[in-house]
């Protein structure tokens, strides 16, 4: 069995026992997802690297506090939703350090543009809804999560973050003028 | 399911089918495929479009560098474990010292005695 086919598990039970390798390979598997999630929440991709090396950090320490029937993709978003909760207390988040992560693709400059305008435009818009309603949204939409697992992240009830996803979009619909 | 619902559903999870969440996925398929239902998963999809806009920055290297931070806070760890108890090692060691020394000590006087009990014996 190669490393690639070993199972989070496996991983995990290697990483309790101080396996480098084994959480080098989690690292490889799971933190371009973490830090997706620490950026999207926080709009700053310096905080949202050093909230996903918290997050590893702590996982490095608690490996083995995971119990394997809880997913870890969903205990790692755990880790980081709370870290995040508790840095949004000590930081002040700029939103507009956004449009410096934006990269440009191949295109035109004139191209270039309107894509960067059209993303900042939403970004403005996902971060201008409330709390709840982001994280839901970013949890379910973005990272793909069932809404039950999302809803215990967020401890709410699973019918409370449907109630949440829902608004989200009616009222993103609204702030990027795409109701009829 | 009703229409009504099959609307909140998709006005929920968006207009791929593959994030949907519901037991009833044939019916809300057979809804998906009426006019009124085309409609809206049409609306939905703008919304997914322009959504999907909003991607995270290609962060290169980034398991390599929380790799690497890993390994340093790991020796940063080893150093203040250290630090923190370094009056107590230094203790131990001189401890640990005093008695080796006392045993050695010990071997050789076990050597010097007979030499000094002699010296004695010459002289007095």
């Amino acid at each position: 069995m190669t490393a690639d086919d070993q199972t989070d598990e496996q991983l995990m039970r290697a990483t309790a026992g101080s396996d480098a390798a084994a959480f080098q390979k989690l690292l490889d598997r799971y933190s371009q997802r973490v830090f997706g999630l620490a950026w999207r929440l926080c709009a700053d991709k310096t905080e949202a690297e050093d909230l996903t090396q918290e997050v590893f950090f702590k996982v490095w320490r608690n490996a083995g506090a995971w119990q394997p029937q809880a997913k870890l993709e969903t205990w790692l978003y755990r880790i980081l939703y709370n870290l995040f909760i508790d840095s949004r207390r000590r930081i002040k988040i700029q939103p507009d350090a956004l449009s410096e992560d934006i990269q440009s693709d191949d295109n035109t400059p004139e191209q270039n543009l309107i894509r960067k305008k059209n993303i900042q435009e939403v970004a403005a818009a996902v971060n201008s809804l409330p709390d709840r309603q982001k994280e839901a949204l970013i949890l379910c939409y973005y990272q793909g999560l069932k809404a039950k697992e999302a809803a215990e992240i967020l401890s709410v009830s699973q019918g409370a973050l449907e109630s949440l996803l829902f608004r989200a979009r009616q009222t993103l619909k609204e702030k990027l003028k795409l109701k009829e | 399911m009703d229409f009504n619902s099959f609307q909140k559903m998709v006005q929920t999870f968006g207009a791929c089918r593959a994030r949907w969440e519901t037991k009833e996925f044939e019916a809300a398929s057979a809804w998906a495929e009426t006019p009124r239902g085309a409609d809206i998963i049409r609306s939905e999809q703008k919304l997914d479009e322009r959504l999907n806009l909003f991607r995270p920055p290609v962060c290169a290297g980034l398991s390599d560098r929380l790799y690497a931070a890993l390994l340093n806070e790991k020796t940063q760890r080893q150093f203040l474990f250290i630090l923190r108890y370094s009056t107590w090692l230094s203790l131990l060691f001189m401890i640990g010292g005093f008695c080796l020394g006392w045993y050695q000590t010990r071997q050789v006087y076990i050597n010097t005695q007979s030499y000094f009990d002699t010296l004695f014996d010459i002289n007095y």
